[in-house]
């Protein structure tokens, strides 16, 4: 089936139907980019291993398809993971996988980008490659199929999915993917693998088979070599220097359906000043950048006039860190109020100045509020370093709910490295403690709704040492979490599920030595090994580290050399 | 509503791919559509306000229309023409609005001065000598034409009125297939369009 069979034929056919949403696979969203056929030489497909609602509200992709489709002669299109009973229907009808902008098979594209979020995407990598029929192993591919390009925070660690690349791209992907594209055009009639030996100068670009990776013995690995001079080692990350002009879209793709995040967001800044030691993107998106505010709302007026959308989320890990918050919010608010707008902030630390910047935000209605404790009891958010104490937590508390807020969610993890039982406690004292000031603070009933997550220790974070909680551990603190929230009548979710595989102890929960060589040794985020075991020891020393936002607050992490 | 609001009654088309997107997602589309085209649609008031925009009755999902009806209220009156320019630049091309006209304020909403819709069925051509029957008869449904002339295609025409009237058309099929075995051993490629809404005013 071509591809004006697909868009004609197969999305008219009352079998599409049969599907759920079948709107997700009809593209046509408001703002696409389609050029002149004859207008590009070299065409991308950019690939999410999930769901079109979850792939369509990620910031990255939006960045990414506006970087490459301004270059001329390029035409960058984006594939989704369909639902698996979409997946089951193209199968059966022999239709492999197709963009959302010309309905071309995956398979046709010159490049093939695919954006790796977390580890829970891995298998739907191969579910993708599988639908556009293309061989899982990079080295069964030859230059009939498209370059397959991995990216994204979880390919800091590419192992586990490396044999399926031909290479990976470190750190921001608007930095190098514009000059993989550059190389790309010409060395495309090489062979393979001299075609990966060009590709590989390219700062930033990690191409697997040009390591070598030793091990002892016991499995562990003794060593990560380079063939030859042509592969850097370590590769380091690429990231945006000048963050102000760094290209961001001016016009955004509208969905028919809904999206989880579904408005339009700005980023404000990239990167955090607060160094939590389980957090990977706080290590992997330094050092802290911010946008001005003049790009910001100038870059908001414009996206949501092209966009008609009726939200706008100033985006950042942390967003009220950034220095000029409340101008930005005074300003936008100003503009968009007699436009029925909603400004949003996706992150809100627990202190009073969060409460005043919400406060400002919601000028009629009291949704929500959503604020990430992490941990149960100081001591252990002293090790974790989230910068914070039961008492601000609880004054916090009290300030959402004198304002007007009838419900809070809290989000907790749990399985954190030093955790006792004391911690899991913790948690359920501090939502019955939180409740008590609500109705005394509101007059009347509150609800705070409690998510609790088990922890995973990540690559280059302070806790890439320590092993994972093991399963029977976790459920014991889940019940336990369970059933001293649920005597209280009070809302508690968890998210966790069990799998069968093989055994993954050796890679998960065992405690790492400290000169133990990482699988993901030969990736450098620019932050310091020396840096992260520092401050590995200072969390069992129930330690915090001071905010790098000032100069003589500087940890020395070398990511932007002090 | 304000002292000083003017109503207007919209028809549009939605057609392939587009009949593929819910009642709820052309909620959505439209809140967007009234933001960029820059119309001065009038919000409800209170905690949440939406804007004034009311539509007839929904379409199933996978029926095309030439026949979505909706009315908007606006804070001033607006040039018929170049409301029709504003917004059909803001729409893709087949989901553009085809007629639009102001209406009396007083006036019955759409769901209340509804009387009939009318569907057409258009029937793939089966392999074979079939008899295709030239009468139809179903409760409360006013057959307007059958056309058997065109070679490709076997196109029923029907008017869908009392208990019938907001009840998916699909039914129908269903129904027509369980009578007619024979006929459609397959309602794949069966397209089903919504014509037109007969209005009692």
């Amino acid at each position: 089936m071509n591809s004006e069979q697909v868009e004609t034929q197969f999305l008219q056919d009352n079998q599409i139907l049969q599907v759920t949403k079948p709107a997700r696979y009809i593209g046509r969203e408001w703002n696409m980019v389609i050029k002149r056929s004859q207008d590009v030489d070299c065409s991308i497909a950019l690939g999410f291993p999930d769901i079109y609602e979850i792939g369509m509200s990620h910031v990255g992709l939006k960045i990414l398809y506006h970087v490459l489709n301004v270059l001329p002669g390029v035409q960058a299109e984006r594939v989704f993971v369909p639902w698996p009973d979409m997946g089951d229907f193209l199968k059966a009808h022999h239709i492999p996988l197709f963009s959302l902008e010309t309905k071309r098979t995956v398979a046709s594209f010159d490049i093939v980008g695919l954006s790796v979020q977390t580890e829970l995407n891995f298998s739907n990598i191969l579910y993708f490659l599988d639908l556009a029929g293309i061989p899982f192993y990079s080295q069964e591919r030859e230059s009939e199929f498209p370059l397959i390009v991995g990216g994204g925070p979880a390919v800091y660690n590419p192992e586990p999915i490396a044999p399926f690349f031909d290479l990976f791209l470190i750190g921001e992907a608007e930095e190098a993917f514009p000059e993989l594209v550059d190389v790309y055009r010409s060395v495309r009639e090489m062979k393979k693998d001299d075609m990966l030996r060009e590709l590989a100068q390219i700062e930033g670009v990690y191409v697997p088979s040009f390591y070598e990776i030793h091990y002892h013995q016991s499995g562990v690995i003794s060593s990560i070599e380079s063939r030859g001079k042509n592969a850097p080692l370590p590769v380091n990350k690429r990231w945006v220097n000048n963050f102000d002009d760094s290209p961001y879209p001016e016009t955004i793709l509208v969905p028919y359906i809904g999206i989880v995040h579904d408005r339009v967001p700005v980023e404000i800044a990239r990167g955090c000043t607060r160094g939590c030691r389980f957090c990977q993107a706080g290590m992997i998106y330094r050092p802290h950048r911010e946008r001005s505010k003049e790009k910001i709302v100038d870059l908001s007026k414009k996206l949501m006039t092209t966009s008609g959308y009726e939200e706008l989320s100033l985006l950042s890990l942390s967003s009220t860190d950034h220095s000029q918050i409340e101008e930005i919010i005074q300003d936008l608010s100003r503009y968009f109020a007699s436009q029925k707008i909603n400004i949003s902030l996706p992150s809100l630390r627990m202190n009073a100045f969060s409460i005043k910047i919400a406060e400002s935000l919601q000028r009629v209605r009291k949704s929500g509020l959503t604020f990430a404790p992490e941990a149960g009891t100081d001591r252990l958010r002293r090790i974790i370093n989230k910068g914070l104490t039961d008492m601000e937590i609880l004054l916090t508390l009290e300030q959402v709910f004198l304002h007007g807020w009838e419900e809070v969610k809290l989000y907790f993890m749990i399985g954190l490295p030093e955790e006792t039982e004391d911690d899991v406690r913790g948690i359920a004292r501090l939502v019955s403690e939180g409740l008590k000031i609500g109705k005394r603070s509101a007059g009347k009933k509150v609800t705070i709704h409690s998510s609790v997550t088990a922890f995973v220790p990540k690559p280059h974070t302070p806790f890439q040492w320590v092993p994972q909680d093991d399963f029977d551990v976790l459920n014991e603190k889940i019940h336990l979490l369970q059933s001293l929230l649920r005597k209280e009548g009070r809302s508690v979710r968890f998210h966790w599920s069990e799998f069968q595989g093989n055994d993954m102890s050796f890679y998960a929960r065992r405690t790492r030595g400290p000169k133990e060589v990482f699988p993901w040794e030969h990736i450098s985020c620019g932050v310091e090994k020396a840096y992260l075991f520092s401050e590995w020891e200072k969390a069992i020393r129930q330690e915090t580290s001071m905010m790098c936002s000032q100069p003589d607050t500087c940890l020395q992490c070398g990511v932007c050399g002090g | 509503m304000t002292p000083s609001s003017f109503r207007y009654r919209l028809r549009q088309i939605k057609l392939h791919p587009f009949h593929l997107i819910s009642q709820l997602d052309l909620n959505r589309l439209w809140d967007r559509v009234l933001r960029r085209a820059k119309l001065p649609i009038l919000f409800s008031q209170g905690f949440n306000p939406r804007p004034l925009l009311s539509f007839g009755p929904a379409t199933a999902l996978g029926i095309e229309s030439r026949a979505e009806f909706l009315e908007m209220i606006f804070a001033e009156e607006i040039m018929l023409d170049a409301f029709l320019h504003d917004c059909n630049h803001e729409l893709p091309p087949e989901m553009q609005v085809m007629e639009i006209t102001q209406i009396p304020p007083g006036m019955p909403s759409l769901m209340q001065s509804m009387e009939k819709i009318r569907y057409s069925f258009f029937f793939p051509r089966t392999s074979g000598e079939v008899n295709y029957p030239s009468e139809w008869l179903l409760d409360d449904l006013e057959l307007f034409s059958v056309d058997t002339r065109r070679k490709d295609q076997y196109m029923v025409s029907c008017f869908f009125r009392g208990k019938r009237m907001l009840m998916n058309p699909r039914k129908i099929i269903s129904c027509i297939q369980e009578n007619h075995p024979h006929l459609w051993g397959d309602p794949i490629g069966i397209i089903i369009i919504k014509e037109e809404i007969c209005f009692r005013c």
